[in-house]
């Protein structure tokens, strides 16, 4: 006699009585088409689980800030207040009008928020002067970091885990333990509209979800070999990852885990980067390396039908170690020998070379601002130089060596106070 | 400063970890730091959300009780006995604002709740479809199950945490949770997705 599908789920959930779960045990291990029936229980409660966790969730922050500085209309008269309710309004009415003054009400500093790998930290500045704000010493080295904005969170890389930092309390309130360390150049892309993390991993891609309780692994990605760089479409629907040594670019379809690849160029040593244009048209590839004698970097579009267009080789040198797309609708590309390099601006449009910003200065790695801001971090002189690219101009460079090595940052753009105060 | 940060691996460790987180903010709530709410918000509004979707079965409905949750939330923080139990409290609020509604809908509709009209269009990427599906036969799970069900498989929280959230004894979630996984699987059955991944 099989039990009822009621019985399994009770078993499962250790609502049986002794005797009824030993025999209900004893059935399961003995009739193949039960065991079934109950695999199909606990998939059933993934399904769930990952389903929901996946629903697209909205940001009420503002709506919830704005009926908070928004008194209800008689609210005094209808609601029997009491007198302790009355003084804690009271008390909080003074503390938003008389002890707060200018100075911390209106919007939060743009800040840029770095990963300093030689000093195991992660270090928050202003975005507009420099000046350091916030500090968050680590037990790890932080190799790689990026920010989601609608969660407020930054994710850190350390070499076999990852780490969740809340901005406002700088502080870590997850983590994540992979099976095996990253690679070096292990890339990150993020899915903030699902809450989807995609880490390159040895073998292939990992899905973490990153509203689950704890930061979980939904999926994997398996592609026989190990990418470097990630990018993600803005739909979300198409992830790309590189592996820029073979320089194979696949192209992987994230509901249905199907991937295409394609070969850009012979495999050789060098280094490689993805941008994605806003829009999801464009995917550009940065390759060094490529050329008829391998000696110079290229960029390649790509669209999403994974159609690539014959590279267009930039000079030679110095290196470039980054790529990133600006707003302004260029690729910025800093370079570096140890001594000079600047950052090349490439027109996306035209894959054109427009500008190279001081020349003189080299750069590691780019993190794009606002209205063509950017800033160039140097991590063997230890600084970081914001640019304008509108104006070609460098705006201002932090001193040698005090204390902080740039290697990875993200721009996190200030919001208004909590609560607002017109 | 990071306190231990290489030793946080355990599943019990980081509840500990984020208890203690939610303790801090809420003290700092409590102190009139203009930015910990903020931040209150942005860690659980995503998670709250989707519980109360799971409710409601409607994604605009569950819009306005989760901005709700977070008004009566920052209203009455100064009544959270145990601010380490934050989590749970906001849970408890989102659930009494579902059930709220659930019962004004009920009255004006004289419709049964299976029969809710808010079935979303699904777009047309598999994750959408997949989640629309699994909405579908959660709806047909009766609201006393799927509560206890969702809290569960969803959120995480245990037995014990669900019963002390529901007010109810720990042997009646075990069992509303498996009549909810019984009910789920009829609803759900006819679908067999033998595409692994």
């Amino acid at each position: 006699m099989h039990p009822d599908p009621l019985q399994l789920a009770a078993y499962l959930d250790g609502a049986l009585g002794e005797d009824e779960r030993a025999e209900l045990r004893a059935h399961v291990l003995t009739c193949s088409a039960c065991a079934a029936r109950l695999e199909r229980l606990r998939a059933d409660a993934r399904q769930i689980a990952v389903a929901m966790s996946a629903a697209p969730a909205p940001d009420v922050r503002a709506a919830v800030r704005a009926r908070l500085s928004r008194p209800a209309p008689f609210a005094w008269l209808g609601g029997g207040l009491t007198l302790a309710g009355a003084l804690a309004a009271l008390l909080l009415f003074a503390v938003l009008v008389g002890g707060r003054g200018a100075a911390t009400a209106g919007r939060a500093p743009d800040r840029l928020v770095i990963a300093d790998r030689s000093n195991a930290q992660i270090v928050a500045l202003d975005a507009a002067n420099g000046a350091r704000l916030a500090v968050l010493k680590l037990a790890e080295a932080p190799d790689a970091i990026t920010y989601d904005e609608p969660r407020d969170r930054l994710y850190v890389r350390l070499r076999q885990a990852l780490i969740a930092v809340d901005l406002h309390t700088f502080q870590p309130i997850g983590r994540w333990d992979a099976r095996q360390p990253f690679a070096a150049g292990a890339g990150m892309a993020l899915d903030p509209r699902v809450g989807r993390l995609y880490l390159a991993r040895p073998g292939g891609v990992i899905a973490l979800a990153l509203d689950s309780p704890e930061l979980s692994e939904v999926r994997t990605y398996d592609l026989g070999q190990t990418p470097g760089a990630l990018a993600i479409s803005p739909d979300g629907a198409t992830l790309l990852a590189l592996n820029e040594e073979q320089a194979r670019l696949w192209t992987i379809d994230v509901g249905s885990g199907r991937a295409r690849s394609q070969t850009l160029a012979p495999s050789r040593p060098r280094n490689g980067y993805l941008s994605v244009s806003r829009d999801g048209r464009s995917i550009f590839v940065l390759l060094t390396g490529v050329g008829e004698r391998g000696d110079r970097p290229g960029i390649w579009r790509v669209d999403r039908a994974g159609q690539a267009e014959a590279p267009t080789l930039l000079a030679q040198t110095p290196l470039p170690w980054d790529m990133e797309l600006l707003d302004t609708g260029q690729l910025a590309i800093p370079r570096g020998d140890g001594r000079v390099g600047g950052v090349e601006l490439v027109a996306a449009d035209t894959l054109s070379t427009t500008t190279r910003l001081e020349p003189s200065y080299d750069q590691h790695h780019i993190v794009a601002g606002p209205n063509g801001t950017l800033y160039g971090l140097n991590y063997t002189h230890a600084t970081i130089t914001r640019f304008d690219a509108n104006t070609g101009a460098v705006i201002w460079r932090t001193p040698e060596n005090r204390g902080l090595v740039p290697w990875d940052g993200v721009y996190v753009r200030g919001g208004w106070r909590w609560p607002w105060w017109p | 400063m990071l306190r231990g940060l290489a030793i946080v691996s355990e599943a019990s460790a980081r509840g500990a970890e984020r208890n203690e987180a939610d303790a801090l903010l809420v003290a700092r709530i409590r102190a009139g730091d203009e930015q910990a709410f903020e931040s209150l918000m942005a860690r659980y509004q995503a998670p709250l959300f989707r519980y109360l979707r799971g409710l409601v079965n409607d994604p605009e409905q569950a819009q306005d009780l989760l901005q709700e949750t977070f008004l009566r939330a920052y209203r009455s923080i100064g009544t959270l006995d145990d601010p380490g139990l934050l989590r749970s409290w906001l849970y408890r609020i989102a659930h009494n604002q579902a059930y709220s509604a659930l019962r004004r809908r009920r009255l004006i509709s004289w419709l049964p709740l299976t029969f809710g009209q808010h079935l979303s269009t699904p777009a047309p990427d598999r994750g959408a479809v997949e989640l629309a599906h699994v909405e579908e036969a959660l709806r047909r799970v009766p609201i006393q199950q799927r509560a206890p069900l969702l809290l569960h498989l969803v959120a995480g929280f245990s037995y014990a945490e669900v019963a002390a959230l529901l007010q109810v004894s720990e042997g009646t979630v075990r069992m509303r949770i498996s009549r909810g996984r019984a009910a789920f699987r009829a609803a759900y059955g006819g679908e067999e997705d033998d595409d692994a991944s």
